[in-house]
């Protein structure tokens, strides 16, 4: 696989070297890169932003393949995974008064020796899942569908409207085998006020619903094993194993969230700021056969961000962002008992659970994340475009899972410190860029009620080590970009490599390594 | 500008404030259980220190009694408890309690309170009974296995009768009955208290041991009945060598391998009818229940369904009839229902079943042994299967110790 990606890299850039096309005017990444930089409320959920950002016609489109190894992961991670994606997005006016962003992007892949949980959700959400002990290959299709609509100036307002829309099939391909199904479908509507005609200041406010419902409708074997353990959790090292418990299985999860968020933005020549907070709460069902509940699932989000653009010297841009979030989510769990009543009329029978006992915050999530990202970037003098980049990013975070009487409990924290940089070279044919990180892991402290269930020994205790590790992480991507003409239309190709590789303190490594093709357009 | 920026500061310092209270989660409950003793003890007896349990989801938890026979259970998760207790009281102390003398071996005294919900902090009155069976069933093995061509295998199915008591005891024309196992109960135990004052369980099926000639089963013997009397422990390591069976249910459709110098069961009745051996469902619900009486069993009314007239009728047994019963329900994914009991508390104030949801795990139920005594083994019977009964995969024939 690696041989083959090395002389894909090697033949590609030995056409670009023997190419004598001069390079025409036309987009390319570095101006990719400077609308990136430079749109502020794309980095929102505010589509009516999108039209005080920029109006510029662009998009992209690239097919990706990537492969992840090693033997650094978390237990329900896998141990490899190798993924293909396609995505194309296009930011562009539509007709005379709106303004248009659009998002497609397919996804599927494979997991290698994954365990433990047969869900797209394994951390810090709801406990309420299921999975086998035994380690099987995953396959995954995912679609995204992002649709945003703003309107040009109406007065001193403007309108938009933002869709999100998540299809995802994850399929085990062994015993027992399970096939989650995803939707997830969000609705933004949003607006923002412009203090004045020409004024800097400009107050933003969206609101949201989102439905996300993953189900697994059944389980099916090959073999007969009646051994065979199914695991359902219920938070920490409480899983309940069940010799042929995959028979008559259903479970589905719906949640519903609410959210808003709250933007204000400051523009001038100079300066661009966009500071936004935002509130997100909700909560998610957990349903079995006959609308057995094993418990409930209530989730809060608070988020703060802010964006600040600072241009100088006429070729430099400052960009400096800060964000913060914090998630509080906790779960009731309940005990329920099934009363069958005979209809003496017809005949049938009636099952219903009902709740009689609640065990109020029994599994509890807590984290809480800030950063602080600094990028230097060199721009081009002739043309909107970044030339080269110099930046830092620190983070830190913070998390922690309880699960109540008997107190079980994993807190955990750590810094990361990443170095970036970039640089066009060869007359803009050839970009490169890469980070280093450390990764520093502060405290890491578990205590288990019982530390000898199956999900503590074969989860829990050796995940420990995961999170108690520190690393060093380097990147590097080498991007190759060509312009084309096709019909007397001028885009811009390219071919994006990049390997990553990670070697942790406990002696593991992980690495990825991709490539990408691309068309900006 | 400035104002803005600090406005938006202060609005997320409120919000990370936090809009999450976890101080009031659920806490840790206190239980109290005071135990009244059986009415037939009016003399004085002496509850302290008696062992009351309280299990929920396959843990146990014990407390012993203080002087007012009040066992006490603090730092108690909130939970479906089911409480139970039993102990033991010699020959001199049941007659000083009750001025009789009928239990020579002396007494168990069991008291059983099931899916007792336990929230708050709680007081419960826990009555007992005094339990005096001599003849209990001691294993039902009903799971089947997996031959060695990974196929089902049910024919080496069996369960034992186990005699309790000091001295032999003639167990011809004692009667077993299969309980009634549909997918949903044909009688709830509300339906049969609300129909039948409480007083009668629903048989699908009842054979007898013959009555041509005693059989008398030893002390700390068992009587072992099958439906299969053959060697089977060629088809899977779980099976038995059953060629030793006392009493084998004959298949009269032939599909079952049977052997004619075993001594058939008398079919008595049966809701089915192509089927003539004993019907253990691999996967439970398999209550069985014995019982002995004068009158003609075929002779006992019939009912359909609760709510229908027509389709299969079972026979309505009185419980007075009964001398031990073991409620085994199915498992499923959810955890085994009180909702699928079919005997009520004074047969059997528990439930049991396999562990696994389907079956063919070569699982066994076995009754657990108490004690020695006197060379023979004391099976433990305190009338609740939960506490009386454990599997094992490995425990043979006519044996209840690994």
């Amino acid at each position: 696989m690696k041989s083959k990606l090395l002389i894909i890299v090697l033949l590609s850039h030995s056409v670009v070297l023997w190419s004598n096309t001069p390079r025409q005017n036309i987009l390319d990444l570095g101006n990719y890169m400077f609308f990136d930089a430079v749109r502020l409320w794309k980095n929102t959920n505010n589509a009516a932003g999108l039209s005080l950002d920029s109006l510029v016609h662009l998009g992209q489109s690239a097919i990706n393949f990537g492969h992840r190894g090693g033997n650094f992961y978390k237990v329900q991670e896998g141990t490899r995974q190798n993924q293909f994606s396609f995505v194309s997005d296009q930011y562009q006016p539509v007709g005379k008064k709106l303004y248009g962003y659009g998002k497609f992007e397919f996804e599927t892949g494979r997991i290698q020796e994954r365990a433990w949980s047969d869900v797209f959700r394994s951390y810090n959400t709801n406990p309420y899942f299921t999975g086998s002990a035994i380690p099987g290959r995953y396959d995954y299709q995912n679609i995204l569908l992002t649709a945003s609509l703003a309107t040009l100036p109406m007065g001193n307002f403007r309108y938009g409207m933002k869709v999100n829309y998540l299809l995802g099939d994850l399929s085990r391909l062994r015993d027992p085998r399970t096939r989650s199904n995803l939707l997830e479908y969000q609705l933004i509507p949003s607006v923002v006020y412009s203090l004045g005609e020409n004024s800097p200041h400009h107050i933003g406010l969206n609101g949201y619903y989102k439905r996300r419902k993953e189900k697994i409708p059944n389980i099916t074997t090959v073999q007969t094993d009646p051994s065979m353990q199914y695991y359902f959790m219920s938070g920490m090292e409480n899983a309940l194993g069940v010799a042929s418990g995959f028979n008559g299985y259903n479970r589905e999860w719906v949640d519903h969230r609410f959210g808003a968020e709250l933007a204000y933005s400051y523009r001038i020549p100079h300066y661009y700021m966009l500071t936004t907070i935002g509130l997100e709460w909700g909560e998610e069902s957990v349903y079995g056969t006959y609308k057995y509940e094993p418990g409930k699932y209530y989730g809060y989000r608070y988020h703060l961000h802010s964006q600040h653009r600072i241009f100088s010297s006429g070729n430099k841009i400052h960009q400096l962002d800060f964000q913060a979030q914090m998630q509080q989510d906790y779960a009731d769990e309940y005990r329920q008992e099934l009363t069958v009543s005979a209809d003496p009329l017809t005949g049938y029978n009636s099952y219903h659970y009902h709740t009689i006992l609640t065990l109020k915050k029994r599994y509890q999530v807590q984290t809480f994340e800030t950063s602080a990202h600094y990028r230097l970037n060199i721009t081009d003098q002739t043309s909107s475009r970044i030339d080269s980049y110099l930046g830092m990013k620190t983070t830190f975070v913070w998390m922690q899972n309880k699960y109540l009487l008997h107190t079980s409990y994993r807190k955990h924290n750590f810094m990361n410190v990443m170095l970036e940089a970039g640089k066009f070279l060869l007359n803009n044919r050839l970009k490169i860029d890469g980070h280093g990180l450390y990764h520093r892991a502060l405290s890491t402290s578990q205590h288990l009620a019982d530390n000898t269930t199956d999900y503590a020994t074969q989860v829990l205790i050796p995940d420990l080590d995961y999170y108690g590790a520190h690393y060093w992480n380097g990147r590097m991507n080498i991007s190759l970009q060509l312009p084309v003409t096709w019909k007397k239309h001028s885009s811009m190709i390219y071919i994006t490599t990049f390997a990553d590789y990670l070697r942790a303190s406990t002696r593991q490594h992980s690495h990825r390594v991709g490539i990408s093709l691309g068309l900006l357009h | 500008m400035k104002v803005y920026l600090l406005s938006f500061m202060f609005l997320f310092a409120v919000l990370l404030g936090g809009c999450v209270d976890y101080q009031d989660a659920s806490g840790t409950v206190s239980l109290q259980v005071a135990i009244t003793p059986p009415s037939e003890l009016t003399g004085a007896i002496n509850l302290e220190g008696i062992s009351v349990s309280a299990s929920s989801n396959g843990k146990q938890i014990t407390a012993l009694t203080d002087d007012k026979g009040v066992a006490t259970f603090s730092g108690l998760v909130p939970e479906v408890y089911d409480i139970s207790t039993s102990w033991e009281i010699t020959a001199q102390q049941y007659n000083v309690a009750t001025g009789r003398s009928d239990q020579p071996g002396g007494a168990i005294i069991s008291g059983n309170q099931n899916a007792y919900s336990v929230f708050d902090n709680s007081n419960v009155t826990l009555s007992t009974n005094i339990i005096s069976s001599s003849l209990v069933i001691g294993k039902i093995y009903y799971a089947g296995s997996k031959d060695i061509n990974n196929r089902n295998y049910l024919p080496g199915r069996y369960f034992e009768i186990y005699n309790q008591s000091a001295s032999a005891i003639d167990v011809s024309g004692l009667y077993i009955g299969l309980v009634e196992s549909e997918s949903t109960p044909a009688y709830t135990l509300d339906n049969i208290r609300e129909e039948f004052a409480d007083s009668v369980v629903l048989l699908k099926q009842v054979f007898r041991i013959p009555t041509t000639a005693p059989f008398y089963l030893s002390s700390g013997g068992s009587v072992l009945i099958t439906n299969s009397a053959i060697d089977h422990t060629s088809n899977s390591t779980f099976e038995n060598d059953l060629t030793g069976a006392d009493f084998e249910a004959k298949d009269a459709s032939g599909r079952t391998v049977n052997n004619p110098d075993i001594s058939p069961l008398s079919l008595i009745y049966t809701i089915y009818p192509s089927i003539s051996n004993m019907n253990l469902l691999q996967s439970g619900p398999t209550g069985i229940v014995i019982f002995r009486t004068q009158i003609s069993v075929e002779n006992l009314p019939k009912v359909y369904k609760y709510g229908t007239a027509r389709g299969s009728q079972w026979l309505v047994l009185p419980k007075r009839y009964i001398i031990d019963g073991v409620d085994v329900v199915r498992n499923k994914t959810t955890g085994a229902t009180l909702a699928d009991k079919r005997l009520s508390a004074d047969i059997d104030g528990g439930i049991i079943h396999l562990n696994t949801t389907t079956g063919y795990t070569g699982e066994v139920l076995v009754r657990k042994v108490l004690r020695r005594e006197n060379g023979r083994i004391l099976l433990q019977d305190t009338n609740n299967s939960s506490n009386d009964f454990q599997t094992s995969t490995t425990i043979k024939i006519r044996n209840y110790e690994e």
